[in-house]
């Protein structure tokens, strides 16, 4: 289980335009994420959604402990992700668009470094390589040059160096993004395939297509601040506009 | 240390199957010396062969005042060409068209015979052509001066050694290798340390940037691994490859020595055994012990900096004139001469290990000051390591 507490983020830009900036220190501060809590349960899927610079990648990066909150508390499980980030890091798995591969490393080798680093004994390494590569269906591919495979397979490779470890809590930033519709039905089926395997489940999106083909939980998020947090189902209730799209732009209007 | 060690042997096989990294690692280091120094001598040898062959083309003004000098010059070497108007003489030798002009003063042989001191003057372009054509003609006129100061002391009845009121005997101490080490060993610092430079920048610039233009850098921080660890394992691997691709470059260097004996069978002994001396393993290590703190720093600097760039294009930028920055202490280590090693060089990074070097392959390096310049260099190394290790924690400067 994720719990978010009273979250924010301040980032200290500089914005320097001329030499002179470069000697002062004039920052200036921008909440990124502005005193937001939220909760996501094993077994139920999590939408985090905003538009472009709303916060949410900064959110899940929190999250995933690859950025320290300045205000509030993430807890998994029971575990701070502050004070126990490795503890914390060995429960999660983090997907983004971005496929984030090493080219020069083969499919197997890419994998293997996951495993290693995530302490899984060989055993364990092979039995579950075994899983996926078959499930993914990438045995053909294991002896591959990452450089050599074409988008889709890349995404594949990408899954399985994310869930290599069969972490408790999958956090996707993005996951379609910019990917083909066959790619993007494969990762919507992981994440389907997650919630019914009890994992916790938080993804980011604009495809308001996915939203509601998979959330069971949403936040909307804007400016850094939640617009709406409860479940699909009460978001679907409470919407005054005919359409998700337009529910979702009529909330942004309204508190910009 | 698991970890650092999972972590360092990926990031040596990225490394090593990235061939633009391999091949400013291994083999431009490895073939850039033996290649550069066998084509330079090849060619200086074929020219300086043609350049020997060559006629002299002399031109002789008043010749028939000086007719037993005349007779000095050996045909077959010496075109002499008489008849060329004394205004002419400028403009031919800038067209090339004459290598020397040659013109003896009037009353010349009177002034001779008269024990005076007549002036030939001797007009030339100094340029290239190995000075060959001066010295040649230099060779012939003081031939016949000896031959003139001979016939002129018998004459006064006086013996050739009062010319020379004593000899002078010199006797130095210095060996070939001390004399050659201080000379040759200027040059090598120059080499491998910017080829340690050039070695580390590749994985330096990939490791860093790349990864994280790559996207790969945020799904590593995911990965449960400390920091310090992550940078660690990324430090080892550039580390290794400045330390690698400088080692090479001077290997390629000694070996060159010994390749050019192929085209040249005359090679001085002293440069041969200095090859071999600095093969030795004393020597070797003591460069290696030398080249540990300052790869340090340079790993330090490019990997800090190549975390703070956004893109590899941005690092290679920001990186690429480094060089420049790291060749002017290196400039005055090597080459500008009184600059010795003492405790204020010892202290000054890059130039103290230019100046230690130097001296380490002379065979003259005084252990206090080797002392000075490894703690010294270890203190930057460490100070260098702290900032790049707090650049690299800076949630800022990475997802900058």
């Amino acid at each position: 289980m994720i719990t978010v507490q009273d979250l924010t983020k301040i980032f200290y830009s500089t914005n320097k335009k001329s030499i002179k900036d470069y000697f002062t220190s004039n920052s200036v501060e921008v909440k990124a994420v502005d005193n937001i809590s939220f909760e996501c349960n094993p077994g139920r899927i999590f939408g985090l959604i905003g538009p472009n610079g709303a916060g949410k990648t900064t959110t899940l990066r929190m999250i995933a402990t690859m950025l320290k909150p300045s205000f509030g508390k993430i807890t998994i499980g029971n575990l701070d992700v502050v004070s126990n980030p490795i503890e914390v890091k060995r429960k999660i798995g983090f997907l983004s668009c971005n496929t984030g591969l090493y080219d020069r490393l083969t499919v197997e080798e890419m994998v293997k470094y996951y495993a290693d680093l995530n302490r899984m004994n060989n055993e364990k390494y092979l039995e579950r390589k075994e899983e996926l590569f078959s499930k993914l269906d990438m045995n053909s591919m294991a002896n591959r040059r990452i450089s050599k495979l074409s988008t889709g397979m890349k995404q594949k490779v990408s899954i399985a160096r994310t869930i290599i470890h069969d972490p408790d809590v999958i956090v996707f930033d993005e996951p379609t993004s910019g990917l083909d519709v066959m790619t993007s039905q494969s990762i919507i089926k992981l994440i389907r395939e997650c919630k019914e395997l009890g994992k916790t489940v938080i993804f980011s999106s604009h495809r308001f297509g996915e939203i509601k083909l998979l959330c069971d939980d949403l936040a909307i998020i804007h400016n850094g601040a939640l617009y709406f947090n409860g479940s699909y189902k009460k978001f679907e209730e409470e919407m005054q506009a005919d359409t998700l799209e337009d529910e979702f732009v009529r909330l942004i209007s309204e508190n910009k | 240390m698991k970890i650092i060690w999972i972590i360092f042997k990926k990031e040596l096989k990225d490394t090593v199957r990235d061939r633009k990294a391999m091949f400013f690692m291994f083999i431009i280091p490895l073939l850039m010396f033996p290649l550069l120094m066998l084509g330079m001598i090849s060619v200086q040898k074929y020219v300086f062969e043609k350049e020997k062959e060559k006629d002299i083309r002399i031109a002789y003004i008043d010749y028939q005042q000086t007719p037993d000098l005349l007779d000095k010059f050996d045909r077959e070497k010496f075109k002499i060409i008489f008849d060329i108007n004394i205004d002419d003489i400028e403009s031919m030798l800038r067209a090339d068209s004459l290598d020397i002009a040659l013109i003896v003063e009037n009353g010349f042989t009177n002034d001779i015979k008269s024990l005076s001191n007549p002036t030939i003057q001797l007009l030339y372009k100094s340029e290239d052509n190995f000075a060959i054509p001066i010295e040649k003609t230099k060779e012939v006129l003081n031939a016949y001066s000896n031959i003139i100061l001979s016939e002129r002391l018998e004459k006064l009845n006086i013996k050739k050694e009062v010319l020379n009121p004593f000899t002078i005997e010199e006797i130095d101490f210095a060996s070939s290798r001390e004399k050659l080490g201080k000379t040759i060993g200027g040059f090598l610092p120059y080499i491998f340390i910017l080829f340690c430079f050039g070695g580390a920048m590749y994985p330096g610039i990939d490791l860093g940037a790349g990864e994280k233009e790559r996207g790969t850098l945020e799904t590593l921080l995911v990965a449960p691994a400390y920091y310090h660890e992550i940078l660690i394992g990324k430090f080892g691997v550039i580390c290794i490859s400045g330390i690698v691709s400088a080692i090479i470059s001077l290997l390629g260097l000694i070996f060159s020595v010994y390749g050019m004996q192929i085209i040249i069978e005359d090679i001085p002994l002293e440069i041969l055994s200095l090859a071999s001396d600095i093969l030795k393993f004393k020597t070797m290590i003591l460069l290696i012990s030398l080249l540990i703190p300052v790869t340090v720093f340079f790993t330090s600097l490019i990997l800090s900096l190549s975390i703070y760039s956004k893109s590899y294009k941005e690092a290679q930028s920001v990186i690429g004139p480094l060089n420049m920055v790291i060749l002017f202490p290196l400039a005055i280590g090597s080459l500008v001469p009184g600059i010795k090693l003492n405790f204020i060089t010892a202290l000054i990074p890059i130039l103290n290990i230019a100046l230690s070097s130097k001296e380490v392959i002379a065979g003259t390096i005084s252990l206090f000051l080797l002392f000075v310049v490894h703690l010294s260099s270890l203190i930057i190394a460490i100070i260098s390591i702290l900032i790049c290790s707090y650049i690299f924690k800076r949630e800022d400067i990475i997802f900058r």
